[in-house]
């Protein structure tokens, strides 16, 4: 979301500091003259006003005790009341617990591995080898979950290519796509497989940002290669550590619905129940009601929308940029 | 960041702005009113007898009489020979609407473009009624969200555990269904006189009351399905692959454990048992439907949970899945299991009844080989075994509200068509297709389908399940006599319904509370959680949802007699 | 990422290691190497087992336990054959296909006015309209406030579910502005203008011609979004028979259902097709347009990730 910033630079030589002074024109003269973007944006707008803050508004239910069959005015505000409800579910703690547990585990092991990948590969000298390794960790970020999911079980399921060759060894079956007791293991590996290529590509290009001279003034002085790692590599790639810790803070919450969907069935509800898929079973799918659902949804929105608020300010803190700027 | 920083959309202050207008928003509403609290629904009850804006009782005369004659309704006659069909409907209603049933479809859905549909559009006198398949393994869930839509066409059909997955149902259904009762009330014999020869009880069985407090103001929202009558499900043996291993026929719970043993070889890939969700509690004494029992000792209503054969039942699932007698993948919940018993990989199937007379077809015309036959009524603990049967009527079809009324009369007219009775070309048609297309007759003139007619017409529900005058077992007669004789042998001991006369919804609290409970007695019986857990689990159950809904079901009770 | 990289290029390094470097280690030469090369094996083996297994021979497959195998022995290519048979796989990849190619355009008809439109800091409601995209990074409405929209506006079990409510992705609109803002001269724009020119024509004929590379890349999202479809389809399209590719392979490969009757009457029981060949063979149809379009993904990507696209 460094995007975000990168709005202005070019444009900055020309309007710096001038957006507040608005040239003396009406808001008719303005219109005559930018109704052409204006009239590009609209369908956009009209998306997002349709599909992002229709449903934002629609959150109001969870306020409400909501039926669809009474009209929309009709039903009664009742507070607080579903989230009471909510955290009296016994099952919405697990399935929070889970969604922290999940979302911790993608921060402390899977964050790093893309980081010593990158460096690692930025290590390789040979640019051809660099680049062949580099679009074949790459490619399964583009695979669909159910792919994923599908190649972990055709490869390690009880019935996959290593029970088989187990199997012919004497062995037992692999029962390690159904076993809830390790899932956390088999989520990080799913992680890593599909994940772990992008993170790296973004830290590759990081650290093709860093002036090599650095590195060679660094080099001359006498210092190691691990002192330079932690002395010139580190600092040089922390905004884009610190930018993509608080994106996902901010979607801490959201650690995914297909892979706990697709493999809820095999590991059982009680391991891979997590906040989107607790939505869907209990409310949308469920009986719980479109209250219900709708609450548990907006927590997990207004939560998510405080991290990112938090981890940005103690950011800004730390004296990093964050995601938006300090004014 | 060579930006500077004024220039930033993204600036703390404007940002905060945003944020905090939507806080103060939320944080605004309860004092608006804070009073007002969640309504669940409490669930209700309906009487379903002495109700006098039912259709009207004409006997409808059967044009044969049974070969085999039963107890109904626990034990149907059955027909061993075929007669050559009578028209049952003299003068056919011309119609020219075009509407849509959406139907529950286990399996392969069939094509929609074949004769048959046709045929019997013609039969009907112009009226198309395309069926849309949906899948039945999750219709009852997404059946909720497809009537929220109205986008269920212009019928559903939906079976009488469907209910269950719907958070309050009375509300629903008066809501989005249309309300029968002035066109069916009176006297219907003139224009479907096979309607008015339904069963009265039946026709109660379709009422809802508008005011969920009020019984009063009980209207029809559907029409009534078929009471098949006997057990509705079976766990199906494949006995060719039993004697290919010289084992015999369990009679007991550990039989069927000791079978299973003998049988499974996970190396070679093959496995005794797969599902054991809801066929097996009645082996160990537990209740069906809404999972409710009369304790006569305490003289109070228990759920099954509460009942002494729950925890031995749950004790046997884990067994037979931590020695491997069951397949795998069965916790997927995904399996076809058809295929794979078809296939031997499964040498038990629970499933529904119907699936032994879809296996003989299937034998009969070279789909499938060997025999299937369901086990009888066993028990453990020396317990007197149990068997569920259906109660009542299987299901209904309800009709979308906003049709007009000549439309639903129209509807009305293929459902009369529809419950046409065995013995009728009408029924012939429905159930076997078109001669030589779909069916031909064997030497002995009962119908036997052809690779097409067993793969259109043998569609577990279609037009040839949305109403029935009068239930008979047919078929192939060999069938037909086992499957009288299979009903004989568990008539003694099939369940008793508590709320006879009564049709009760469980309150939305205890419907969710159910399902959780489900998923954890599938934890405990796939090993991921441990036994010992059962009476956690079973006071959460109660504790969330289960006590308050022992309430509901006892006045149920009472009043289903007369207290 | 700062500004200051968008002017920076990829420094190309030299295939030599620079004189001031000294010569890594043995063991830290042998266990890079290693890591990596099990990293890639990872990636790599299962997509070969699968490919090897959709071109087996029933024989072949039989000898080998009847699931997956790494060398087929015997070549066939029935299982291709079934799926693009007519049937139900067909219909899928087809349908899939479909949603693929509107959605995108959709999308891309989306991205590109709101990110032209939205590249003129100072010019009406610009603010205002920047802001309600970039508070969708910070809020999300919630699956079911969602779900009763699509249900509302009358799209549930309607494809167009699956294009409308996915149609804009906000950081790709914020990359593109960027690219429009920081890449296109200024000074041409201003000269189209002195020569009359409408902001339509400086859009098609100045800006877009410029932004070819970031514009592939994007589609390119979009497409691989679209394509990958999974979770909207189970949420609002559970009753359309025709489902998009990822469901039916879910529906074919977390179970051993049966597969959709490939060809009109041909039901589970009589396919053709050894069955782990058909169903090797149909992740092998999800799997190859992405493979198609990969190598255009690489080539501009690194570009788009140096125009500040840090999380898509």
């Amino acid at each position: 979301m460094a995007a975000l910033e990168t709005s202005a630079p070019a444009a900055s030589g020309r309007t710096t500091g001038r957006i507040p002074i608005r040239r003396k024109t009406t808001v008719r003269q303005r219109l005559r003259h930018d109704w052409p973007l204006l009239l590009m944006t609209l369908p956009a707008m009209a998306q997002l006003a349709v599909f992002f803050y229709w449903p934002s508004a629609w959150n109001i239910i969870a306020f409400m005790d909501y039926k669809p069959t009474r009209p929309f005015w009709e039903n009664p505000f009742v507070g607080f009341g579903w989230f009471e409800r909510l955290f009296s579910n016994p099952y919405f703690l697990p399935a929070l617990g889970n969604t922290l547990q999940f979302a911790f585990a993608q921060l402390l092991f899977v964050f790093p591995l893309s980081i010593v990948l990158a460096l690692l590969m930025h290590s390789v000298i040979s640019t051809k080898l660099r680049s062949t390794f580099q679009s074949i960790v790459y490619l399964p970020y583009f695979f669909s979950w159910v792919l994923v999911v599908t190649v972990f079980v055709q490869m390690l399921g009880s019935d996959g290519l290593v029970s088989n060759w187990l199997l012919g060894l004497g062995g037992d079956r692999l029962g390690f796509t159904s076993n809830p007791d390790t899932f956390m293991i088999l989520a990080w590996m799913q992680w890593s497989w599909k994940d772990a290529g992008w993170g790296m590509i973004i830290f590759l290009a990081a650290l093709s940002s860093i002036n090599p001279n650095l590195y060679e003034a660094a080099a001359v002085d006498g210092a190691s290669r691990w002192k330079r790692l932690w002395h010139i590599t580190l600092p040089g790639i922390r905004p884009v550590i610190v930018l993509l810790l608080i994106l996902q803070l901010g979607g801490i919450l959201t650690v995914g619905f297909e892979q706990y969907q697709l493999q809820r069935d095999a590991v059982g509800f009680q391991t891979t129940e997590v906040l989107d898929t607790f939505v869907y079973y209990r409310s949308i799918v469920g009986t719980e009601g479109a209250s219900f659902g709708t609450a548990a949804g907006l927590f997990k929105g207004v939560i998510g929308l405080v991290l990112v608020l938090v981890a940005n300010n103690v950011a800004h803190r730390l004296g990093e940029q964050g995601i938006y700027q300090k004014s | 960041m060579a930006t500077p920083s004024s220039r930033s959309p993204f600036r703390r202050r404007s940002l905060f702005k945003a944020a905090g207008l939507g806080a103060a928003g939320a944080a605004g509403l309860p004092v608006i009113s804070a009073c007002g609290d969640i309504e669940t629904s409490g669930g209700s009850s309906q009487a379903t007898e002495g109700l006098d804006f039912l259709p009207e009782y004409k006997e409808w005369p059967l044009p044969f009489e049974p070969d085999l004659v039963g107890e109904p309704p626990n034990h149907p006659s059955a027909f061993t020979s075929y007669p050559e069909p009578v028209p049952a409907i003299t003068d056919v209603p011309s119609g020219s609407g075009t509407y849509e049933i959406t139907v529950p479809m286990w399996g392969e859905p069939p094509s929609s473009d074949d004769p048959y549909y046709q045929a019997l559009f013609e039969a009907w006198g112009g009226t198309q009624l395309n069926i849309r398949h949906a899948d039945g393994n999750d219709f009852a869930e997404t059946s909720v969200q497809w009537i929220q839509a109205n986008e269920f066409g212009d019928a559903i059909h939906m079976f009488a555990w469907m209910l269950l997955s719907h958070t309050d149902f009375q509300a629903t259904v008066t809501d989005k269904f249309y309300d029968l009762t002035d066109i069916v009330s009176g006297d219907i014999s003139d224009r479907w006189p096979l309607l008015a020869g339904l069963p009265s009880s039946s026709w109660g069985r379709s009422v809802w009351s508008t005011d969920p407090d009020d019984p009063e103001t009980g209207r029809i929202f559907g029409i009534p399905g078929p009471a098949a009558g006997g057990p509705g499900n079976g766990f199906f043996v494949r006995t060719d692959l039993l004697e290919a291993d010289g084992l015999e026929m369990p009679t007991t719970v550990d039989e069927v454990l000791d079978v299973a043993r003998a049988w499974t070889d996970d190396a070679a890939g093959r496995w005794a048992l797969c599902g054991l969700d809801y066929y097996t509690p009645q082996w160990f004494g537990l209740p069906s439907g809404d999972n409710w029992w009369y304790d006569e000792e305490t003289d109070t209503i228990k759920h099954r949970t509460e009942h002494p054969g729950y925890a031995e039942w749950l004790e046997f699932r884990r067994t037979a899945w931590d020695e491997g007698l069951v397949h795998p993948d069965a916790p997927t919940g995904t399996l076809d299991t058809q295929a794979l018993h078809q296939a031997g990989t499964i040498l038990f199937q629970q499933d529904g009844i119907s699936w032994w007379q879809t296996y003989i077809d299937r034998v009969n015309n070279g789909e499938a080989e060997g025999d299937i036959q369901p086990l009888g009524a066993i028990a453990t603990n020396g317990r007197d075994p149990l068997v569920h049967v259906v109660h009542g009527i299987d299901g209904w079809t309800f009709l979308r509200k906003d049709l007009e009324p000549e439309q639903v009369e129209e509807i009305l007219d293929v459902v009369n068509f529809c419950a046409a009775p065995y013995g009728t070309t009408e029924y012939e048609l429905l159930n076997y297709g078109v001669e030589g297309e779909h069916f031909d007759y064997g030497d002995d003139g009962t119908p036997v389908f052809t690779e097409t007619g067993t793969s259109i017409v043998q569609a577990p529900v279609n037009y040839k399940t949305l109403a029935r005058v009068a239930n008979f077992l047919q078929g192939d007669p060999e069938y037909v006599q086992r499957r009288f004789d299979y009903n004989a042998s568990v008539l003694e001991y099939a369940e008793v319904d508590i709320f006879e006369g009564m049709r009760v919804e469980g309150p939305a609290d205890f419907k969710a509370a159910r399902a959780t409970l489900e998923d954890q007695e599938n934890d405990v019986a796939y090993g991921r959680a441990e036994l010992s857990s059962i009476p956690d689990m079973v006071e959460t159950f109660l504790g969330s949802g289960g006590e308050a809904a022992r309430e509901h079901y006892t006045a149920a009770y009472k009043a289903a007699r007369g207290e | 990422m700062t500004a200051t990289d968008i002017s920076a290029r990829p420094r190309r390094r030299k295939n030599t290691r620079p004189v001031w470097d000294d010569e890594p280690t043995r063991f830290g030469k042998i266990t890079k190497a290693a890591f990596l090369i099990c990293y890639a094996a990872a990636v790599v083996i299962p997509l070969w087992a699968i490919v090897a297994t959709s071109f087996a021979s029933e024989d072949a497959l039989n000898r080998a336990g009847g699931n997956l195998l790494l060398l087929p022995t015997e070549l066939s290519v029935q299982a291709y054959q079934e799926i693009f048979s007519g049937g139900a796989l067909t219909e899928s990849l087809l349908l899939t296909l479909l949603l693929t190619a509107g959605g995108t355009a959709l999308s891309m008809v989306l991205t590109i006015g709101a990110a032209y439109g939205l590249s003129r800091p100072g010019s009406l409601l610009h603010r205002p309209l920047l802001m309600l995209v970039l508070f969708t990074f910070l809020f999300a409405p919630g699956m079911y406030p969602q779900f009763l929209v699509v249900q509302k506006l009358g799209l549930f079990d309607n494809y167009m579910s699956l294009i409308l409510p996915m149609a804009l992705n906000a950081f790709n609109l914020i990359v593109l502005r960027a690219f429009f803002m920081n890449s296109v001269p200024t000074e041409l724009i201003d000269a189209a203008k002195m020569d009359g020119a409408t902001e339509f024509r400086i859009l098609f004929r100045i800006v877009l011609p410029m932004s070819k590379a970031i514009l592939a890349v994007i589609a390119l999202f979009y497409a691989v979004m679209y394509w990958n479809i999974y979770f909207q389809a189970v949420l609002y399209i559970p009753g359309q028979d025709t489902q998009p590719i990822q469901v039916v392979l879910q529906r074919m490969l977390m179970s051993t259902q049966g597969l959709p009757g490939a060809a009109g009457e041909v039901s589970q029981y009589q396919t053709q097709a050894p069955d782990s060949a058909l169903k090797m063979a149909v992740v092998v149809c999800t799997i190859l347009p992405i493979v198609i379009m990969y190598p255009f993904i690489q080539r501009h990507f690194t570009k788009a990730v140096i125009t500040g696209a840090v999380k898509g």
